[in-house]
């Protein structure tokens, strides 16, 4: 803080992007609006970056200045202050004062503000008129204002913070000109009456106050809706109760509608990929496009359904203020792991999928808390583990009932299985977040925004940056890994062919190995299936099929008979353990390392669950064998 | 569970001691006193409104009581019980009744003869707040 920016120096700048005018940094609380402002003005025009070295994500953005020149805009994260001390405010501190490595000072602020909670917020223009910068004072939710009776006068606020100032609603673009003419013109740098001390929070408040009072600042009347709405989502019993509901349909939403989608998505692929291979001359060219690029293609595609229609669900709940509710109601359960009422509904989709889950804990605002789910949500029994658990169960336990008609052996061994994972992840929780991701620098406080209709624009957008997120960052490696995979199978060539599977490199990484999975009960055609399986869980099944020569979708009551001849029961309980604790997927890998922007935690991450795997596999062949 | 529940209770009765805003109950109103907690996390909690001198409502809980969401300076805040129960809150003077705003009692007329105002900043947002309407 402090450091004022040097405005003589006038020397051209390496803009954001090359062309660009100015470079202009978008700054404001959480809940103020300030990602609905940067939307309304770039609209799809912004891609999503990551600062080095955080997990910090901004958005940058082309607008047009009234003058039709562009303008970068670079949307910071939410911040209530600019304390060094919280990840997010040293980097808007950073790149204030163009001390960020990757991007130059910003030549002017928007500073985005709550017109219905006006004197809180002010407490933050203190310190960001304070950097000296060309700064211009959005008071947002300008409708909201008026329509609840409050009133400012945004002239008399101009002159006293020394700033120009311009009353605005990023929902319905009112008043928004006044930004993109700030954006074009020379504004002189702040020049206000006075500023508190900025280190001491309550005077700052004061100075606030003040400010408010003499700007004719009357605060508008909380919203009724949002009294009678809490009232009845968190009441005592409804409350629960809703959340319950709520949950169920989220779960269903990606489990019954999503799941489905990406199986038609699949088939799509599937038949447009033997179109195509009906076009090209076979040979190693059409086995390389479609078993290694179209397949690769596809299995990232094939996750696409699942995001979007999670994102959308959760989207509504977040954008409505729900979810900030949800998280009150799931907190004191969610307290017990250590981790907060927010990390729920990404855990909960983790079920379905790991990839959407992880990309869902965006809205987990605690950093360490954040980091702790991401590790967790792979332990959650997701679908892809599903076929593998239910062959390997039908193979070797027959079916007697437990509890009458209610409960199978075969059902309890899934329950179980689904438990496992469950306590895995509880004890990972608790430990992580006893050492290393201990937060007692950052309790759980949480600021609950009124209700408001969620807005088709700002639900379209989230989508369109998720999914592109998805795909250019994680698709990538996943695509990459596909092709590596491929490689391992169909070489090396025999006289121009591809091998057999039993002499390719991946049977070779499968004697290779060997003898490190004997001590659990695998042979090398198990080695095989778990390198193969990387790509996805349940493609060990198709491989293990490749290898004993059965066609595993047609026959699997054969493949599952060739399984007991070569395997004993331990040793496929030790499978099924092995795959219920195992990182066994790529794609959430490849996710993870997007969603913290370092292979730091992914590798951690493989590492911790790959030793659990082995070592809890290895226990079981050896106890039971 | 039975010795908390003396414990509170003798914090809450005896005189000249003041409670914390864990203790406060729900629908109740005080005011905010000193925190009991490091000097980040004070500013944290300030920056989200619990500014010392300020009124402070409870106005609703999640389930078991735990996390409790207050009302202080025109938002609601959602705080666990390990942070309310270091919040130090006086009771306001009976004769008030009514939370006084924050604004209102702050509030001094500013000096506006320090006031010199940019050009650039008189010219444009005349121009902004007719943008604005």
């Amino acid at each position: 803080m402090g450091v004022i920016a040097n405005a003589s120096c006038h020397a051209p700048k390496a803009g954001v992007r090359e062309g660009v005018a100015r470079t202009v940094a978008v700054v404001g609380p959480p809940n103020s609006g300030k990602t609905t402002l940067f939307n309304r003005l770039t609209g799809l025009r912004q891609k999503v970056g990551n600062f080095p070295g955080v997990t910090v994500e901004h958005h940058l953005g082309v607008v047009r200045d009234e003058h039709g020149r562009e303008v970068a805009l670079v949307d910071l994260p939410g911040v209530y202050s600019l304390n060094p001390k919280s990840e997010d405010e040293r980097v808007t501190i950073d790149v204030l004062t163009g001390r960020m490595p990757s991007m130059t000072q910003p030549d002017a602020i928007v500073l985005v503000v709550d017109s219905t909670n006006l004197n809180r917020h002010l407490v933050l223009a203190a310190r960001v008129i304070a950097l000296g910068l060309p700064t211009l004072v959005v008071l947002n939710m300008a409708d909201e204002l008026r329509k609840q009776g409050g009133h400012i006068e945004p002239l008399e606020l101009a002159r006293h913070l020394g700033t120009p100032v311009a009353l605005v609603s990023a929902t319905t673009g009112e008043g928004i000109e006044a930004v993109t003419r700030f954006m074009g013109a020379d504004v002189a740098r702040p020049n206000p009456l006075d500023l508190p001390v900025l280190q001491d929070t309550r005077g700052c408040r004061e100075w606030a106050a003040k400010i408010g009072v003499n700007a004719s600042y009357r605060k508008p009347a909380t919203p009724v809706w949002t009294e009678r709405l809490d009232s009845l989502f968190l009441h005592k019993v409804l409350g629960p109760v809703i959340f319950a509901a709520v949950v169920v349909m989220v779960f269903q939403t990606i489990f019954a509608v999503g799941q489905p989608l990406s199986e038609m998505f699949q088939e799509l692929l599937d038949f447009t990929g033997n179109r195509v291979a009906a076009w090209l001359p076979s040979g190693l060219l059409e086995s390389l496009i479609i078993n290694g690029l179209w397949n690769g293609v596809g299995s990232v595609l094939v996750f696409l359904p699942q995001i979007l229609l999670l994102f959308l669900v959760i989207g509504v709940l977040e954008d409505s203020g729900y979810l900030a509710r949800a998280a009150v109601i799931a907190d004191r359960t969610m307290a017990r792991v250590g981790l907060n009422g927010k990390c729920f509904i990404p855990l909960l989709s983790a079920y379905a999928c790991a990839v959407p889950a992880i990309m869902a804990t965006r809205t987990i605002e605690n950093k360490r808390d954040r980091i702790a789910t991401i590790m967790i949500a792979p332990f959650m029994t997701c679908s892809a583990r599903l076929p593998v658990y239910t062959m390997f169960i039908a193979a070797f336990l027959p079916n007697k009932a437990l509890l009458g008609p209610f409960l199978g052996t075969r059902a309890a061994a899934m329950l179980g299985l689904y438990a496992l994972g469950f306590v895995v992840a509880v004890v990972t929780a608790r430990v992580l977040k006893s050492s290393v991701l201990k937060s007692k620098d950052a309790p759980f406080m949480m600021e609950m925004p009124p209700y408001r209709w969620p807005t088709l624009r700002s639900l379209g957008l989230r989508l369109v940056d998720r999914g592109k997120a998805f795909l250019v960052r994680a698709g990538t490696v996943i695509l990459a890994v596909s092709v590596i995979l491929w490689v391992l199978t169909n070489f090396p060539m025999h006289n121009g062919q591809p091998p057999e599977i039993q002499d390719s490199l991946v049977a070779k990484m499968g004697h290779l190995i060997e003898p490190a999975i004997a001590p659990l009960g695998f042979d090398w055609k198990i080695g095989v299936g778990l390198v193969s399986s990387m790509a996805a869980r349940e493609v060990i099944i198709a491989t293990l099929g490749t290898l004993y020569g059965i066609d595993a979708e047609s026959n699997d009551i054969d493949l599952q008979a060739a399984l007991r001849q070569d395997m004993t029961p331990a040793a496929a309980l030790a499978l099924v353990v092995f795959f219920a604790f195992a990182m066994q997927c790529m794609s959430t890998i490849a996710v993870v390392r997007r969603e913290t922007n370092s292979w730091k935690w992914p590798a951690l991450q493989f590492a911790y669950m790959t030793g659990l795997a082995y070592a809890a596999a290895l226990v079981v062949n050896q106890a039971l064998g | 569970m039975v010795l908390k529940m003396i414990f509170n209770f003798a914090r809450k009765s005896a005189p000249g001691s003041t409670a914390s805003l864990f203790d406060l109950e729900e629908g109740r109103t005080a005011i905010l006193g000193d925190f009991d907690l490091p000097e980040h996390l004070a500013d944290q909690l300030m920056n989200l409104g619990f500014v010392p001198g300020l009124e402070v409502k409870v106005t609703r809980s999640g389930p078991g009581g735990d996390p409790r969401i207050y009302r202080v300076d025109g938002t609601e805040v959602a705080l666990r019980r390990e942070l309310a129960e270091r919040m130090r809150v006086s009771q306001p003077p009976a004769s008030s009744g009514v939370a006084l705003e924050c604004g209102d009692r702050m509030a001094t007329p500013v000096e506006t003869r320090r006031y010199a105002g940019p050009e650039g900043i008189s010219a444009l947002t005349p121009k902004l707040e007719e943008a604005g309407d």
